[in-house]
């Protein structure tokens, strides 16, 4: 019957979901006066390994279209491919890395989400600021490197105990 | 987890931490000059309208922001890139911003970023983002 089906998504599982994209979208904002140095990657890797694709597409969603409108940037090339650079780092996570706990592995996905943020966000600067491909990656490379690093080194620290607490989160709420 | 695991763990977690160091390290590193000499910086609104064009003298230990700062009005910085010169306001939307161009050709850094060199010729142009 209907009411045994399990929903997709509680209002509990919606309010915690809310809840994950503040915390996304406050923690860019209060690292802002640093280079590149966030939480945005290792946050997103979290959310997908555990939420799973679909829900943290909900969260990246609003975030990418809060940050946008936040910072002035809300126009259809730049909000729409950081939409498809974001999803893209959370679709490798729910795809290649979806069955690893394994936090040195994790990390290396955290690293190669962050460069394909980076390079997949080159076309939409290239398009909105006429830039060229390689003077633009030469001079974003050293911001793209920091932004890895960044990314490995919280991913590396916080995953194994970030990750059992939002496990227990989500599964308190579903039992409850 | 396992011994290995945590070493592995804390040693790629120790090569991160050199990695952001060296990497703030050459992103905070002073962009002075290192020579002395001349250069020309000029002014241009959305028309192509020169709303200034000076050439200017500097001495070792000059930055391009310093010599903007000191030469032009209503110069403000905003996370390495010029907000506001002369008339020229970027507006909150972002619907035009100063572009930054060295020799006729869009700089390949950041005002913040860049070295003075002799005989340079330094735009900045107010351009409508296009899309």
């Amino acid at each position: 019957m209907g009411s045994d089906r399990k929903s997709f998504l509680t209002a509990r599982e919606l309010c915690i979901m809310s809840l994950l994209t503040v915390i996304l979208f406050l923690q860019e904002q209060i690292l802002n006066f640093l280079p590149n140095i966030q939480l945005t990657v290792f946050l997103m890797l979290l959310y997908t390994k555990c939420l799973g694709l679909w829900k943290t597409g909900m969260i990246v969603t609003v975030y990418v279209l809060l940050d946008s409108a936040f910072m002035g940037s809300l126009n259809p090339p730049f909000t729409g491919g950081q939409w498809v650079a974001w999803m893209a780092g959370v679709l490798l996570i729910a795809t290649v890395f979806r069955k690893t706990e394994n936090v040195p592995a994790l990390t290396g996905g955290a690293v190669l989400m962050a460069f394909l943020y980076c390079w997949i966000m080159i076309l939409p600067t290239m398009w909105l600021l006429h830039v060229e491909f390689l003077p633009y990656l030469a001079s974003d490379l050293l911001f793209e490197v920091i932004l890895a690093a960044s990314s490995a080194l919280s991913t590396l620290l916080l995953y194994e105990p970030l990750s059992k607490l939002l496990r227990k989160l989500l599964k308190y709420t579903e039992q409850n | 987890m396992s011994v290995k695991n945590s070493t592995l763990k804390w040693i790629l977690a120790a090569a991160a931490v050199v990695v952001l160091a060296v990497g703030i390290f050459l992103i905070a590193r002073n962009p002075a000059a290192k020579t002395v000499g001349t250069v020309q910086i000029t002014v241009q609104d959305q028309n192509g309208k020169t709303l200034a064009d000076k050439k200017i003298g500097y001495k070792e230990g000059d930055t391009l922001v310093s010599l903007l700062e000191n030469n032009f009005k209503n110069v403000r910085m905003k996370d390495g890139m010029l907000m506001d010169i002369e008339s020229l306001v970027t507006p909150d939307d972002w619907s035009y911003y100063i572009a930054f161009y060295k020799d006729g050709k869009y700089s390949e850094v950041g005002v913040g970023s860049a070295v003075l060199e002799p005989d340079a010729r330094y735009s900045f142009v107010f351009e409508k983002l296009e899309y």
